[in-house]
């Protein structure tokens, strides 16, 4: 009898709580747009997906840390340097947190930046193109797991290592770890034109891990708080020996002070190497620089920069509320949560109200900072984001809820089951200081039985919910890609007037573009040979290509030369250990193949362009090395192989790319 | 017309209307299709081809060289070189005309104006005939028996395009200036008898109006009906086996019967027949329809105005709604017949016919 009344306990069945016209409020007809663009991390895949909201419909899959073969990022000669590292070429990562650009504390649609978790990097992608447009490497750190939290006029990305390490990394015991391993948290500055990245400089703090961290905004702007866990200081079964203390430790940082240190001096230059990867627009090309020096800060040379506050257990977030005045610990094990008081820790500092120090950082007194406790909320706590309207909604992964509750009151108002163990949630503009109040997407780390099954692995389960009442309403489930960690969305009207239709190639700047299908031409250049060859409905120039031989590096220079929305032209050739280029209209990929046999080969156009877009193909004749075959190329003619000619037309395809 | 200033004022006011064809495309070609969100417009100006996008010309040759239609270079189209010389050469006649300031001088600056309008028209006409027929024989696309010739005036299905083909505001322009230079060779020849006329002389028909005014009236028409042509009101052709009638809601079959009426506002309503046609008119009390037309039994399909035909009630003719009553335009055909009428004796006959019946 008790299995049955467990049973039928059991929540799987959402109908029960799916109530009225929710259909309706997640339904976009058909030609209509959703109001939103929410920007979900991708996890594990790397990468970044674009959905609209209500209606949880996909449409792009914006790859970042990770090759993709779909449309030849990082195939590409173009993309390949984009990966580049200081450990190589990476062509991997776990994207995890989701920050858009911000002026005066709001989203201003322009950029979004990411984070390499694995390899420690952050990418921006440009909200015009939603291409991935720059990537730099975080130097000395492990983990980039807390980052890229912006502040609130996009001075800085702020991150914090999730390992700490031995700095600079040398061969040591990993039981020295008290004694040899450190924690950077780092600074990124952008430039408020162009969204460029520089390292800016870097704090060596205690060999904590760092987790999650928030901005200050309106009264705290200036500061950052990171929260961090392991102060045990533990190396090996963390689940354990990371948890023993009551309380992990805050990191408060006023970057205001950092800057007045960096500009008086007080710093040291490390040398390092980490690489930076910037995409220009105009010739399409990842430009690939190695950097070797850091700024270094340390807290003991420069003081007020750090404070420390006890946080319960293992916390997670540290979420800035609208006003800018309270704080959010979330500490996972801890069955309370703590809401701190920006301006009591900042009367603290003043009054020297501190419990110790560690490593010379002192600790504020956890009462002094605190504004109250929210008893027994749920358990679990990961994340809170906030509505606008004086509320916070926290995501508890162990009891699989979002509990919304008054920052004000620190008063429970209402809690909602989730399907299944909530990791972030996201509010439109909720990390701003004007959060949309409308919806909540909670991002779900177990899945189980909520779609049609499909083996062992499956997509993730996100869930939204209308919040714009006294109490929260479930409207639907929708799968996503990957692991999204995080999540923010943007109203569809400051991104959507942006997107770019296609590159005018009038402005393509690309040294290989070939600008008019009559100069179309192939040049050998010892045992390299580049095609110059455009792509136009509904024929690639030249199709026919002779005199390649077997161990020649082969690169095809492809020009789309449409100017019209949504004509991409693609280029396959068989047998390339490589993948396909996606063109773009008025942009040249380079595609590098290097012939292994004696054959003809055919080449064709991927994407469905025309109705004619099956005879979009071509034929590459590889004959033996040494043979005496001709350099000949041409289209629907006899072939030509003026070298002449072809020259003369680069000179003047390099003047008029200038132009 | 009291209220009009001077001939000179309006010539200048002519000149600067003329002048606007430099600012405004004269035409507009838009090509719909599904795969096209918000179609592809092309504007044709007196000196340029331009459309929706600097890319409008690529992409329109990208999608028309399927069908084996030639590219458009505007480079070689000369007319687009010469046209502006043409512009300035008559704003510079113009100019002379307001010195001159006689009559005829108005009278030929505005009858050499539309000369032109017309032949520019004829030449634009004859390049959309040449860009619709004169096709490669080696396109990918080829249709046996099918030609792309935009229309030159409304709307036509080019495979998966609707092509609309209009009057941009510089034609529009062109055609005012045309009127204002004519309404100023009026001022000069007319200047006291047309400052006696009222404006609404303008709108009313001309029935049973005064001698004197006669001449004038005609002239007003005339202007009248350049306005109507330029605002677009225009008979349409009858779809048979797919245009109703309005009276009795049949479908409109047989060519050698039918009629239509366009109101003054421009809206058309079609007939099956002659005697569906008149008793609608008197159910709707109006008399200001812009066209009054009835299809000719000796010229099946054709629309004529009313006044111009002659009609015929006799068994032979199985009219549609059972009047047994035909239209012809050549009255030679039915001369010697009893039951003859011309349109004004033929609308007495009916509505005695249907009052008679209706009681």
């Amino acid at each position: 009898m008790a299995i049955l009344m467990l049973a039928s306990c059991s929540n799987r069945d959402t109908r029960q709580i799916v109530h009225g016209d929710a259909a309706e409020q997640v339904y976009v007809p058909p030609g209509e747009y959703d109001e939103f663009y929410a920007f979900l991390s991708g996890g594990y895949s790397g990468q970044v997906t674009v959905y609209g909201i209500p209606s949880g419909r996909m449409f792009k899959e914006i790859p970042v840390f990770s090759q993709y073969p779909e449309n030849g990022y990082g195939y590409s000669e173009e993309t390949k340097p984009m990966f580049n590292t200081s450990y190589g070429f990476v062509p991997w990562d776990d994207s995890h947190h989701i920050e858009l650009s911000q002026q005066n504390g709001e989203f201003d649609g322009r950029w979004l930046f990411v984070n390499g978790n694995n390899t420690p990097r952050i990418a921006r992608v440009d909200l015009t193109t939603f291409e991935t447009v720059e990537i730099l490497e975080i130097p000395d750190v492990a983990g980039l797991h807390c980052a890229p939290f912006i502040t609130e006029n996009s001075e800085y990305l702020v991150s914090g290592t999730r390992f700490s390490v031995p700095i600079p990394q040398k061969d040591v015991p990993i039981e020295s770890f008290k004694e040899n391993f450190k924690g950077l948290i780092n600074y990124v500055s952008v430039d408020p034109e162009h969204g460029h990245m520089e390292l800016a400089f870097q704090i060596e703090m205690p060999g904590f891990n760092y987790d999650l961290a928030r901005n200050g905004k309106g009264p705290s702007h200036g500061w950052s708080f990171l929260t961090s866990y392991n102060s045990e200081q533990a190396h090996t079964l963390l689940e354990v020996n990371a948890s023993q203390m009551d309380k992990d430790l805050m990191a408060i940082i006023n970057w205001k002070k950092a800057e007045e240190c960096l500009a008086a001096g007080k710093f040291t230059e490390r040398t390092t190497s980490y690489y930076h990867n910037l995409h220009d627009e105009a010739s399409g090309i990842v430009k690939s620089t190695e950097l070797t020096t850091t700024k270094i800060l340390d807290p003991k040379e420069c003081p007020d920069l750090v404070y420390f506050i006890p946080v319960p257990k293992s916390p997670h977030g540290a979420d800035v509320d609208p006003t800018g005045e309270y704080l959010v610990g979330n500490g996972k094990l801890s069955a309370d949560m703590s809401v701190y008081s920006f301006s009591k820790m900042m009367k603290a500092i003043e009054e020297k109200n501190f419990d110790g120090e560690f490593d010379g950082i002192p600790i504020i007194s956890y009462e002094a900072g605190l504004h109250g406790i929210v008893q027994k909320p749920g358990l679990g706590p990961l994340h809170t984001e906030f509505d606008g309207r004086g509320n916070a909604y926290t995501t508890f992964f162990i009891s699989s809820e979002v509990v919304k509750w008054n920052v004000e009151t620190k008063e429970i108002l209402d809690r909602h089951p989730v399907y299944y163990s909530p990791g972030h949630l996201t509010i439109p503009g909720g990390e701003t200081r004007k959060p949309n109040g409308k919806y909540l997407l909670a991002m779900n780390k177990i899945t189980k039985d909520r779609f049609l099954p499909t083996g062992p692995e499956m997509m993730h389960s996100a869930q939204l919910f209308d919040i714009s009442g006294d109490k929260m309403k479930m409207l639907l489930d929708f799968p996503t890609k990957s692991e999204p960690h995080y999540a923010q969305i943007i109203a569809a009207d400051m991104v959507m007037p942006n997107s770019k239709k296609f590159y005018p190639i009038e402005e393509n700047t690309h040294p290989h573009v070939t600008l008019g299908e009559g100069n179309s031409r192939v040049e050998r250049d010892g045992d390299e040979v580049h095609v110059y060859m455009t792509a136009m409905r509904s024929h690639l120039a030249p199709d026919n290509i002779e005199g390649l031989k077997v161990g020649d590096k082969v690169f095809f220079h492809v020009t789309n030369m449409e100017q019209d929305w949504d004509m991409p032209h693609g280029f396959a050739m068989q047998g390339a250990r490589n993948a396909e280029l996606l063109v773009m209209p008025g942009q040249t990929r380079t595609l590098l193949w290097e012939p292994q046999k004696v054959s003809v080969f055919a080449f064709y156009c991927t994407d469905f362009c025309s109705a004619l877009h099956q005879e979009m193909s071509g034929y590459a004749r590889v004959s033996a090395q040494g043979s005496d075959v001709p350099l000949k190329w041409g289209l629907n003619e006899e072939l030509r192989e003026s070298q002449q000619a072809a020259n003369a037309f680069y000179d003047q395809a390099k003047t008029n790319a200038g132009k | 017309m009291r209220i009009l200033p001077s001939s000179r004022i309006l010539m200048i006011l002519a000149l600067l209307s003329l002048g606007a064809v430099f600012f405004f495309p004269l035409w507009q070609i838009l090509l719909d299709a599904a795969q096209f969100p918000g179609g592809l417009q092309l504007h044709i100006w007196v000196n340029k081809i331009s459309g929706t996008d600097k890319y409008i010309l690529q992409n329109i040759n990208i999608l028309n060289h399927y069908i084996g239609m030639k590219s458009i270079h505007p480079d070689s189209i000369p007319e687009l070189k010469y046209f502006p010389f043409i512009i300035y050469g008559l704003l510079a006649l113009g100019l002379v005309v307001v010195v001159i300031d006689k009559a005829w001088a108005y009278l030929s600056w505005s009858v050499l104006i539309s000369l032109l309008g017309i032949l520019g028209i004829y030449d634009f006409y004859l390049w959309l005939y040449d860009y619709g027929h004169n096709l490669d024989p080696t396109a990918p696309i080829k249709i046996e028996g099918m030609t792309y010739q935009p229309p030159l005036f409304g709307a036509k299905d080019l495979l998966n395009f609707y092509v609309q083909s209009y009057p941009h505001w510089g034609a529009a322009f062109l055609g005012l200036a045309v009127i204002i230079a004519f309404l100023a060779y009026l001022k000069k020849i007319h200047k006291p008898k047309i400052d006696q006329l009222e404006p609404a002389d303008l709108v009313t028909k001309a029935t049973g109006q005064s001698k004197q005014k006669k001449v004038n009236n005609i002239l007003i028409q005339v202007i009248a009906g350049l306005l109507l042509v330029g605002c677009g009101i225009n008979p349409e052709p009858i779809v048979f086996g797919k245009d109703h009638c309005v009276y009795c809601k049949m479908s409109i079959a047989d060519p050698k019967y039918g009629a239509e009426l366009v109101t003054a506002k421009g809206k058309v309503f079609k007939f099956d027949a002659l005697e569906c046609m008149v008793p609608y008119m008197q159910q709707q009390d109006k008399s200001d329809y812009a066209y009054v037309l009835g299809i000719a039994y000796d010229d099946p399909g054709i629309l004529h105005p009313v006044g111009s035909m002659h009609f015929i009630i006799a068994e032979k003719y199985n009219s549609p709604m059972g009047a047994n009553l035909a239209g012809f335009k050549n009255v030679q055909l039915i001369a010697n017949n009893p039951n003859l009428f011309d349109w004004e004796s033929l609308k007495s006959h009916l509505s005695s016919r249907i009052s008679q019946q209706q009681p």
